[in-house]
């Protein structure tokens, strides 16, 4: 009877190889776990960029909202007409300039203003930066907006900082 | 049947039963990879120590000094007012193995941590806000003979604010070591220009270190 069990077959042709085969087994199983211990830190190592980057957003998010250029007319309120004007890509140049000043240029980042009913919008930006293509990191501060002397309506500054390169 | 067939002197090596050849590679082979394997554990092992040291350098001790300098860029009611930053090393896990020092520029904080076998862990952190790495009578001083004047609200500056950003971002490009047993000064302090065109602004903000 020919038994084709490989329990019962005698000939021994793979128990020499035995121990290569566990080493294999070992060398696949460090290779997984080198694989799962990157990709634990590549995790983690994203998560507190983007922490960190958050803070920043939101530092230069605070820093804008309360840059005096913005409040022309009373402290604490930035006006409407200003913004109007800073977020014109064709007059607004030198303000846009002034506003940016205090920046490092490590970052690249743009401002949107939005009132709380989404009636008015402003985008301002230093130079178009285009987010398609790019992880987008933002952070927002509650603002009060004037829109003539006689209105005032909440809104929120947000700033969008683009995530390029290994900084 | 099976013990009859083994006993059957066989020419093709699927059936040569002294087996030294096989035993000989395999032992071998363990040998190797066992070494390969131990050594790469042991590599992992040092490279996440010098990962720990490189994140406690550049996640902790660089963001800090970085956090402390922009936290007086982003105060905009703050100029004149000195504040101090201290490095405390005793909390960290750097032990006298290593000599840690910092560096500042108008961009950047850069640490390094220098081992006793000279291995070298750097860390850079981006600042936010535009930093003069001097104090502000150089400031003053560098202003006064670059543009006749020093830029103060009683003196202030009468040439085009480009310039002065273009000058002032070139003194700041190279970097400052600064001493780490020290207390680091970080100041806020403006420029005053001639009100610009449409904007009604006269001042542009810096935040010296040194």
């Amino acid at each position: 009877m020919i038994m084709s069990l490989f329990i019962n077959d005698e000939r021994g042709l793979l128990e020499p190889q035995n121990d290569l085969f566990a080493t294999a087994l070992l060398v696949i199983g460090f290779v997984v776990f080198a694989a799962i211990m990157s990709k634990t830190y590549l995790t983690y190592d994203e998560h507190s960029f983007a922490l960190e980057n958050y803070e920043e957003a939101s530092r230069i998010a605070q820093s804008v909202a309360s840059d005096e250029l913005l409040h022309t007319t009373s402290p604490g309120i930035i006006s409407a007409s200003v913004l109007d004007h800073i977020s014109d890509p064709a007059s607004g140049t030198s303000m846009r300039e002034i506003l940016f000043s205090s920046f490092s240029g490590n970052f690249e980042f743009s401002v949107e203003v939005v009132t709380d009913d989404e009636k008015y919008q402003w985008a301002i930006e230093q130079r178009p930066i285009g987010t398609a293509n790019n992880d987008v990191i933002a952070a927002s501060v509650p603002v009060v907006i004037e829109l003539n002397p006689a209105e005032s309506v909440a809104g929120t500054l947000t700033v969008k900082m683009i995530k390029r390169g290994w900084i | 049947m099976g013990v009859s067939k083994l006993k059957t002197p066989q020419k093709s090596i699927f059936y040569d039963q002294s087996g030294w050849i096989d035993f000989t590679l395999s032992k071998i082979a363990m040998i190797i990879a066992s070494v390969i394997i131990i050594a790469a554990v042991f590599q992992l092992a040092a490279d996440f120590k010098d990962m720990g040291y490189e994140n406690e350098l550049g996640g902790v001790i660089a963001l800090d000094l970085k956090s402390a300098v922009d936290n007086v860029g982003s105060d905009t009611f703050d100029a004149g007012v000195v504040r101090t930053y201290s490095f405390d090393m005793e909390r960290f896990s750097f032990d006298n193995r290593f000599e840690i020092n910092a560096y500042i520029s108008g961009e950047y904080v850069r640490m390094t941590a220098t081992a006793n076998d000279g291995r070298i862990i750097h860390a850079i952190k981006p600042l936010t806000f535009r930093v003069l790495p001097f104090n502000e009578s150089t400031l003053r001083s560098e202003l006064v003979d670059r543009f006749g004047h020093d830029g103060t609200v009683d003196d202030p500056i009468t040439s085009d604010y480009t310039m002065i950003v273009d000058f002032l971002s070139q003194m700041s490009a190279n970097e400052i070591i600064l001493n780490t047993s020290m207390p680091v000064y970080i100041q806020k302090t403006f420029i005053y220009t001639i009100p610009i065109i449409d904007t009604g602004v006269n001042k542009i903000d810096y935040v010296l270190v040194h």
